[in-house]
Order: structure tokens, then sequence, then C-alpha cells
């Protein structure tokens, strides 16, 4: 609980930093080109999760289930690539081999280093996080009330599906259940665009527009850069030590 | 198919013990238990959060993650298959009727469960505009839910459970934040249905008007009161 | 639906992510200030409604939707879908951040395309006019979908792709017949449940 408390006050003090290091990170690992390297990154990035997981900021169940998620893609691409499609077949194509290769790597390295850096990030985190690194206004405005209301919403839709199922709705592969859930988000919708006037005449009956919380934006602290800046410097040191450029 | 068959007189038509659900770190059910016979109707007491909502949810095997033992009809059940032919048979009239009705129109919502149970499109209309009739609501059939008052949603929503042809009702705060004369209304139909039920309450007009018997729920366990 | 991080070259996702930042700039500058809480709880009946699955076969197939949502939207499909992929990227891990602008254009070409050529079918009261727009939200919101990965993943990544891209645009199809067959439920409803939904419910078709 204590552990766990001090992760989430961690991630409330520094989600401008985290969000930039993943973003430099995703970048980073996408541009680069060198196998040795990006299989150093990939160990760094392992090295992160394990981190986190250890210091309990990150469950392992959900580590593995996003590497498992990213890599149904990555199997498709691993499986197609290394094949050239003439017409007497597929012919085994070495640049396809080369290419598979720093997919797998790639792909494999941001989703660990993505995670590893946000672990702990909920949607208001995240829109905290976007307004910190001065995002344009409007977008965050949009951010933090989606993030507001998705909870709110899925809840709803959990009720309304509880309720469908207690008169004997079972989802299966039929038109009975395209019916059912074209209704399910044609209430959802509806109850959104309900919510909207409302939450819309109370923003204007307290003077309208900046009723929108976006959170205040202070001056960040230097330690708040420590994440971006760390994740600069392993990115900076594989490129070097394989000999990259 | 088990709810046609004849049942003993002494065998009840719910039977529910050692229920045990959480919400979070609480045990909001903790060790429950209530039976139903027919010819009753149970109201269930409690305090708002006492976990009323979750002891019917539960009697309809809708939750995950509740521990304990429910027997609808003489038949035990316990997978989702268990209990899926039950809900209808079954009619759970949840307590926010927004929640239940997610049609384009009342009479829409009121044909949902009976499609469910593979009634035509034919007979479901036909079976949602007697419920409806029944009700004395026919007038609302083509309205939009939530163009309707809040008497109106609830009876529209109560459609919905009388469309399947129940045995049994479970009803949750069925009166909730109604005026006196919606209360009336709602609590008329409910005696008319002349149905067996489990009402969970804690509004005392609703409580004197159904109740043949009484439990009261707190600390995640039922007593007799 | 989305495409991992490391599939796509430099300068594809150079120019990916510009493309992208035009149309977020557009969609920002056209979404007034009174319609921000209906562009964002739309986003987030969206999001919801994309977590449903519908059983097939052994697996299942969940909704994609951003034809309707661009339908409602307009314009305003580009931040509300940048915001929606930036929470899938931070929350669920889909996709990483350099890859982010080639999978908003991706989604919300077809969803601003959409909204284009069917405003005129749903403005329309007649149901049948209401439920082929729904359909067509579909068709082109997931075929366009589809179609545009398979240009990306063959433009962007190289020649080596194109069987992936056929793969990919293949896997759409269950996707395609399941936002069509759903939007054509959807749409109808819609209109009923909220009167005068092209005015109440939607982003700029005041305008």
């Amino acid at each position: 609980m204590i552990a766990s408390g001090r992760i989430a006050a961690g991630v409330a003090l520094h989600p401008r930093g985290r969000l930039a290091a993943a973003v430099l990170a995703s970048v980073g690992i996408a541009v680069t080109s060198h196998r040795l390297a990006l299989a150093l990154l990939l160990l760094a990035a392992l090295g992160a999760c394990a981190c986190a997981i250890v210091q309990g900021a990150l469950a392992a169940g959900t580590a593995l289930g996003r590497v498992a998620a990213v890599n149904g893609f990555v199997a498709l691409t691993a499986l197609t690539l290394p094949f050239a499609w003439t017409a007497a077949g597929p012919v085994l194509d070495p640049s396809g081999v080369e290419l598979a290769w720093l997919v797998v790597l790639r792909a494999n390295a941001v989703v660990l280093a993505c995670t590893a850096l946000l672990a702990g990030f909920d949607a208001a985190t995240l829109a905290r996080a976007a307004a910190g690194l001065r995002a344009p206004d409007k977008l965050c405005r949009l951010l933090f009330l989606i993030a507001r209301y998705l909870d709110l919403l899925g809840a709803e839709r959990a009720r309304i599906e509880r309720a469908m199922r207690a008169r004997g709705f079972v989802p299966r592969s039929d038109r009975r259940t395209v019916e059912a859930y074209g209704k399910l988000v044609a209430a959802l919708l509806a109850g959104a665009v309900a919510r909207a006037e409302r939450v819309e005449r109370a923003m204007r009956a307290r003077g309208f527009g900046r009723a929108v919380p976006a959170a205040p934006v202070r001056e960040a602290k230097a330690r708040e850069w420590a994440w971006a800046g760390g994740t600069a410097c392993v990115l900076a040191a594989a490129w070097a030590y394989a000999g990259v450029g | 198919m088990s709810s046609e068959r004849a049942l003993s007189t002494t065998e009840p038509l719910l039977r529910a013990r050692d229920l045990v659900a959480s919400r979070g770190a609480r045990r909001v059910l903790d060790g429950a238990a209530l039976e139903l016979h027919e010819g009753e109707r149970l109201v269930v007491l409690g305090e708002n959060g006492a976990g009323k909502s979750t002891l019917l949810m539960a009697l309809l095997g809708l939750l995950p993650g509740v521990a304990g033992e429910v027997e609808i009809f003489g038949r035990p059940c316990r997978t989702e298959a268990d209990f899926a032919p039950n809900r209808g048979p079954v009619g759970l009239l949840f307590q926010d009727p927004d929640d239940q009705l997610f049609c384009a129109t009342v009479a829409e919502d009121a044909a949902f469960g009976p499609l469910n149970r593979g009634a035509t499109p034919e007979a479901a209309a036909r079976a949602a505009h007697a419920a409806l009739g029944a009700l004395g609501i026919a007038r609302l059939a083509d309205r939009p839910p939530h163009a309707l008052s809040g008497g109106e949603k609830r009876l529209a929503a109560l459609a919905g459970v009388l469309a399947m042809r129940p045995r049994v009702l479970l009803l949750d705060e069925p009166t909730a934040s109604l005026e006196a004369g919606a209360t009336t209304r709602v609590l008329e139909a409910l005696l008319g249905t002349g149905l067996p039920l489990v009402v969970a309450t804690h509004d005392p007009a609703c409580d004197a008007a159904l109740g043949t018997r009484r439990l009261r729920l707190a600390d995640g366990r039922c007593r007799e009161a | 639906m989305h495409l991992a991080e490391g599939v796509l070259s430099l300068p594809a996702l150079a120019a990916t992510a510009s493309l992208a930042v035009a149309g977020v700039a557009i969609g920002l500058k056209r979404l007034e200030d009174s319609r921000l809480p209906l562009a964002a709880l739309l986003g987030s009946a969206f999001l919801v409604a994309g977590a449903i699955h519908v059983p097939l076969g052994v697996g299942s197939v969940h909704l994609l939707l951003n034809g309707l949502a661009g339908l409602l939207l307009g314009w305003a499909a580009f931040p509300v879908l940048l915001a929606a992929l930036l929470l899938q990227a931070a929350l669920f891990g889909f996709g990483g951040f350099a890859v982010l602008g080639a999978n908003l254009l991706i989604m919300a070409v077809p969803a601003v395309l959409a909204h284009y050529l069917l405003r005129g079918l749903a403005s329309d009261a007649a149901p049948w006019r209401l439920r082929l727009a729904g359909a067509l939200a579909g068709v082109i919101g997931v075929g366009g979908a589809g179609a545009l990965a398979a240009v990306v993943l063959t433009l962007g990544g190289g020649r080596e792709f194109a069987g992936l891209a056929a793969l990919f645009g293949a896997a759409h199809l269950p996707v395609l017949a399941l936002d069509a067959a759903l939007g054509a439920v959807a749409v109808p409803a819609l209109a009923r449940l909220v009167p005068d939904f092209t005015r109440r419910g939607t982003v700029e078709w005041a305008r």
C-alpha cells in the first residue's frame, strides 16, 4: 500500500517528464535501423520494466499482456516480410529478413519502454502530462473532458449490458446481436449528447469558456526532466556502443 | 425445461446460501442467504449501500466474482449456462430504469426480452403490447424512453420484464425517486401481477404495500425482521 | 487495427506525422468552444463502444466505428481520435508515439471523408436513408482505414510490405461487415433517441 502510494505520488509529480521520455524513446527506437543498437535498447527497456515490476509500480501481467498484444501484429509482419511474391510463388528475400528483424526488435523495445515509463498512468494523468508539455489548449481541454467522462460512460455501458443479460441477451455471431449492440451504441451516444448539453449549460452558467479546466501549468523543475534525460542517455549510449553514424 | 417442472409446495422458488461478494476491499455480502416460496412477497430492507442491489444481481448470476450457492426453481445454478435460461422466468427490475431502457422506443424495448428468448418479431411485438396494455401504458408504446416521466420510465421498464412472462420478480428499489402518485401506480401494478417477488427497498410505503415477510440486510447478512 | 511501432521508415513517419498535425490543427480551429463538451463526450462514448466485442468463430471482433465518429464529428474527428489514440497508447500500450501520426491518419481521414459524403444522406429523416448512411459510414470508415493502412505500409515501409498490406486489408473485412451492419441499426436509432440529432448531436453540421 505504502509503496504503491509513493509510486502514484511519483507519477503525479513527474507526468510530463515521463510522457516526454516515452515519446523520445518511441521516436528514438523507431528511427534506429541498427540491429545491435536495437538489441541493446530492447535490453534496456526490459530492464526498466523489470525495475518497475520489482518496485511495484507495474503489474507483471499488464506488461506481459501488452507485449503479447503487440506481437500479434509483429508475428504477422515477421511471417510475411521475409518472402517476396513472384509468379513462381514466395521466394526468400534477404532484405525482407533484415526488415523483419528490425520490426520485431523495434516494436518490442518500444512497447516495453513505454510500459515502463508510463507505469501508473491513468487518463487524467495523461491529460495533465499533455498540458504540462504545452500541447494546444483546446486539445488539452478535450483530453481532460474525455478522461473525465470515460469511466462514467464505461460504467453506463456495463450497467446497460448487465440489464440486457438480465433479459436473456447472449452475444452470438448473429443478426440479433448486431441489432442489440447497434441499439446499445445508439443509447450510449444519445446519453453522451444529453450529458454534453448539460455540461455545456453548466459551463455557460459559470461564465463559459475557461470553465473547462485545463490544470494550471507550473514552470517545470529540472528534476522533472530526469526521466527524459535518462532516456536520451540510454539512446545515445546504445547508438555509440553499436557505432551508429 | 426445468422451469416448467411442477414444484412441490415446500420447495422454494429461489434459494441462496452463503453469498459472498466484495466491492473493492469491502465485503458487501458476507454469507447472505434467503428463500422465496410460492405466494410470498419478500421485502429486503437495508440502508443505501447495504448490498441490496448486489444481492438481487447475484440471484441471477449477473455479477462476476460472487461466491455461494443459488438454486432457481429447485435447480442449482453455478455457471453462466445454468443462469441464462432463468433470465426471463425470473424477471429483474433494475434500480435505474435508464439502464434498462436502451432502445429507441418503449415498445421496442419491451420486445427486447422476448426476442432474446427466440420469439418471432411479431410474437415479441404482441407480448410487448400486451405487457404495456396490462400496465395501462399502451399510449407510451412509440415514445422514446428519455421523454418519459420517472413513473412512466419505471412502468416501461417493468413492461420489459413482464413481456417475458416471468414466474418470479426481483425488484430493486421500484419506488425510488418517485412522487406519491407514481409510487401508488407502480405498487398497484406490482400487486396486480399476482407474482411472488423479492423487493429490495428502504421505502416504508413500498414495504407496507407489498411485504408478506421481511429480511433486513446488514453487515452482508440477512436477518428476519 | 493499429500499426505497431517499427514498421515505417523515418521519412514515412515524418510525412504522416506532418499530415496528422495539419489535420489536428484544422480540426481544432473549426471546433468551437461551445461544442467542446459534445466532441469530448462523443469521443468518450466511441472509446467505450469500441471495447464491445462481438463473437465471431472461435474469437471475437471489436468495433472500429471511425466512420460513425466522423459522421458526427466532422473535422473534429482528428483531435478527438488523436485523444483516443493517445489514451490507448499510454494506458494500453497499443502503438507507440512515433507511429501515432500514421495511425491517426489511417483512422481520421476516412472519418472526415464519411462526414462529407454522408451528411446529406443522414440529414434526411427517411429511415431507409438513415440506415444506408449508417451502413456506408462503416464501409467508408473501415474500408478507408484498411486501404490507407495498406498504402502507408507499402509506401512507407517498402515493397517487402506488400504481403503484409494485403493480409492487413483482409483482416479488416470482418470489422467492415460488423461496423456496417451495426451502423445501419445505430444511426436510425440515434435519430429517434435524439430528435433533431443533426443539430444537437453533431459537432459542426449547423454551420
